[in-house]
């Protein structure tokens, strides 16, 4: 008989404060909480245990924690040493199985499937996982939470029942495990679909088993029958490590500080779309239909898009329509820039092999792309540069560049950095 | 209007225009079949614009006159009677009557004076050939027509009439198919146009086995009459592409250095096998050709691989070329003749694909970064 699935589900407890916490060890014990924003003063976007008895939550503006905490440690945000931290529990973690899933800088799955005939002889699962969590609280200062089930929904689930600590949900007791939980908590249902299912009268995974499996299909598609067999505990899924492909690039980013030039504004934005692009072309891709937004101090937007007639690749094409965009809607501005956000989806492949007439331009960028990032790699990021880059660069002699910060992190670049880039088209794994 | 006419003429008049009406038509009266009654013979027209398809049936014509039925309506109603004889009647109400056996069905319909005029071909430049040859040379290049809108120019089939050849030519880029055929072009017919997808897809529905094809040509248009040994006709009329063609002469390679003798269905078959297991971002098969031996691989990370040998007659130095296996594929299925010939240079020039007849077909390569 095929063994039942065995999923961990593992996160970080509180990570980025955790992380502050493994960083600096005389704060160990005490309330931290780190502030986002551009000086780290914004709102509260990761607090730990001890600061959230005092009632200070993710989302609320730092000024409150720190009437709510006053004795609370407001730590800056430093997101480069987050994604190093991440990366060392994943690197850990790597080692206890076959597959491992990561989903986020602090969340992923991994398969125990098989490990009780011969890792898990002399233990237990709970023991077993509860051993892992204290290796990665030691050895990187990080602790952790994790649920053990039958697929990875259910392991999701479980963790959120453990946090903090380690639940096992054992084979068979799925369904006793879920009866009472909200389907809420479930990722996936969301406002919409709690409404559909709670006016089949299913607030529980317990009242979804009880409804006919067909009813369920009906209302929802292949998705209602898995989460008929999930209520029912017979829900059994391998976890599959794949990445999705990409449906939309974008970038998002706070300007160091409120510029009232928009010339600068404008170099920024051109050297933060020639960004784009050009990790656009790298995956095989163009865009059809972009996006620009811009936002002032007083956090008022405006913005507009353009939809090309075909797919785009071209740094010059792009850029002349991004600017396009921008100057129509900066007309009748006149407040400072605060944040710009650039999106390109409606994504298409780009095809850069060879024609039987001259080469293309999707050729010659393409080769112009791998010779760029070929000097790049070698002489060190920016080596080689476009004129919006270089422009860029002069501006910000002055003041340093602002970096491209995302907190979160997608599963994309989780996978790269742990085992370098997968599944380039065309690369000659492919033989 | 009224007439008489058998079940299968009408069946057979519809089935030959109605293709080119399309479900969403930019005038209403587009949706519609025009109609018209002369001597004995019933004339359906259909057009949406840039092609128009007209076919004269027999009928047996008690009273001459026109109208325009919406085609769908009377197709389905015609497919599914049970009487082999008809009778149409049109009031003035723009309704027509069909009476048949014990079935009685009236559709309204528009005027026929409002259906869009088709043009009139003057004087104009013509040749003449058999059906057969017209259809066996599209078959054997419309395939590799592009359906890249960016390029439209390349949304057709280029045919040239010079010294008393034939020439097609189809090309999307990265492969181009070419045919040429002896036929009697009078000197004043030379010429050279762009016959676009949608009348070529037309012409491979139309054309038989049988009876002629009279192609007349203008600047900007094209008709050709087919008709059969009954005497029956269809007329098509098509826009032409405008537009330079690439020249296609260039990219043919004038000389090759290795040639591999293959059986066509031995190694289309394989192609197709190969071809499951290629993906999106793996499209490629890759050709390994040795000594009597030819390996065609594919393999793509996600999906698995596959591997398929054949015994081949080569003497010549080892080569290993990689292409996409539709492009392959394509022509292979297109051609029936049981050896076909793979001319290549080496692994980053164009590979040729002949037969022993009037065939080429160039195919770019794909680079292995």
């Amino acid at each position: 008989m095929k063994p039942a699935n065995r999923i961990l589900h593992v996160d970080g407890d509180s990570f980025f404060a955790s992380c502050e916490i493994a960083l600096d060890r005389k704060l160990e014990g005490r309330p931290v909480y780190v502030g986002g924003g551009r000086n780290g003063n914004g709102i509260v976007i990761a607090a730990n245990r001890i600061a959230k008895k005092f009632g200070v939550k993710t989302g609320m503006a730092c000024f409150e924690a720190k009437n709510l905490c006053p004795k609370g440690v407001l730590c800056k945000p430093h997101y480069d040493e987050y994604r190093r931290l991440s990366l060392d529990m994943f690197r850990i973690l790597e080692q206890y199985a076959p597959v491992m899933l990561p989903t986020s800088i602090d969340e992923g799955f991994l398969d125990f499937t098989t490990m009780d005939q011969h890792v898990w002889r002399n233990t237990t699962p709970l023991d077993y996982i509860k051993g892992i969590g204290e290796r990665v609280r030691k050895e990187v200062g990080l602790p952790m939470s994790g649920g053990l089930g039958s697929s990875s929904w259910l392991a999701k689930l479980a963790t959120d029942a453990a946090k903090p600590g380690f639940i096992e949900v054992p084979a068979g007791q799925e369904e006793e495990f879920l009866r009472d939980r909200p389907v809420r908590e479930l990722s996936g249902i969301a406002k919409n679909r709690e409404r559909s299912l709670a006016a089949l009268g299913a607030k529980t995974f317990g009242d979804v088993a009880k409804l006919p499996s067909m009813l369920m299909k009906q209302k929802f598609g292949i998705w209602g029958q898995q989460l008929w067999l999930f209520s029912n505990g017979r829900w059994n899924q391998p976890l599959v490590l794949e990445v999705k492909d990409r449906t939309t690039i974008s970038s998002n980013t706070t300007l160091p500080y409120d510029e009232p030039d928009y010339e600068a504004a404008l170099t920024f934005t051109l050297s933060e779309a020639t960004r784009l692009t050009g990790q656009l072309r790298h995956e095989h891709l163009q865009a059809r239909e972009i996006s620009l937004t811009i936002r002032f101090n007083d956090f008022t937007e405006v913005g507009g898009s353009h939809r090309f007639q075909h797919a785009q690749f071209q740094n010059s094409v792009i850029n002349r329509a991004l600017e396009e965009l921008f100057r129509d809607c900066m007309s009748a501005a006149y407040k400072p820039v605060r944040q710009i956000r650039i999106a390109m989806w409606n994504l298409a492949r780009l095809d850069t092999q060879p024609t039987l007439w001259q080469r293309t331009e999707e050729e010659r960028w393409g080769a112009l792309d791998e010779a760029t990032h070929k000097l790049n790699t070698a002489f060190g990021k920016l080596s080689v540069m476009t004129g919006a880059q270089l422009a860029l660069q002069k501006l910000d002699d002055a003041h340093k560049t602002p970096k491209a910060k995302c907190p979160f992190v997608p599963q994309r670049e989780m996978m790269e950095k742990l085992w370098g880039p997968t599944g380039t088209p065309n690369s000659d794994s492919a033989f | 209007m009224n007439l008489s006419i058998a079940k299968d003429q009408l069946i057979h008049g519809l089935q030959s225009v109605q293709n080119i009406v399309s479900s969403r038509t930019t005038l209403p009266i587009l949706s519609n079949v025009l109609l018209r009654a002369t001597d004995n013979r019933l004339e359906l027209t259909a057009t949406d614009l840039d092609v128009s398809i007209s076919c004269a049936v027999e009928a047996n014509v008690k009273k001459q006159g026109a109208i325009t039925v919406p085609v769908r309506k009377l197709f389905g109603i015609v497919r599914e009677l049970a009487s082999p004889e008809i009778e149409m009647e049109v009031d003035e109400k723009n309704a027509t009557s069909i009476r048949a056996g014990a079935s009685f069905y009236k559709i309204l319909g528009l005027s026929a004076d409002e259906y869009p005029p088709i043009q009139k071909f003057k004087e104009s430049k013509k040749i003449v050939l058999p059906q057969e040859k017209l259809k066996g040379m599209l078959k054997k290049t419309s395939f590799a027509i592009s359906s890249d809108e960016s390029r439209y120019v390349l949304n057709g089939i280029f045919i040239s009439l010079k010294e008393h050849k034939m020439t097609m030519v189809a090309t999307d880029g990265r492969r181009l198919a070419l045919v040429d055929e002896e036929v009697d072009i009078p000197e004043s017919s030379q010429s050279e146009f762009i016959v676009p997808t949608k009348a070529v897809n037309e012409l491979n529905r139309l054309l038989t086995d049988k009876g002629d094809v009279e192609i007349k040509f203008t600047e900007n248009q094209l008709a050709l009459t087919l008709t059969n040994e009954k005497g029956g006709s269809v007329l098509v009329i098509s826009k032409l592409v405008e537009g330079n063609y690439p020249n296609y002469r260039q990219v043919i390679p004038s000389e090759t250095k290795e040639r591999i003798s293959l059986p066509r269905e031995e190694f289309l078959a394989a192609l197709r096998r190969a071809q499951i297991m290629t993906s999106d971002k793996a499209n490629s098969v890759k050709l390994a050709i040795g000594r009597n031996n030819l390996a065609i691989t594919a393999n793509s990370p996600e999906v698995g691989e596959a591997r398929e040998t054949m015994a081949i007659d080569y003497k010549g130095k080892d080569m290993a070329i990689a292409f996409n296996p539709a492009y392959m594929i394509e022509p292979l299925s297109a051609l029936t003749d049981d050896e076909v010939f793979l001319e290549l240079i080496d692994e980053l020039s164009p590979g040729v694909l002949k037969i022993n007849g009037p065939f080429l077909y160039v195919v770019m390569p794909m680079r292995l970064s």
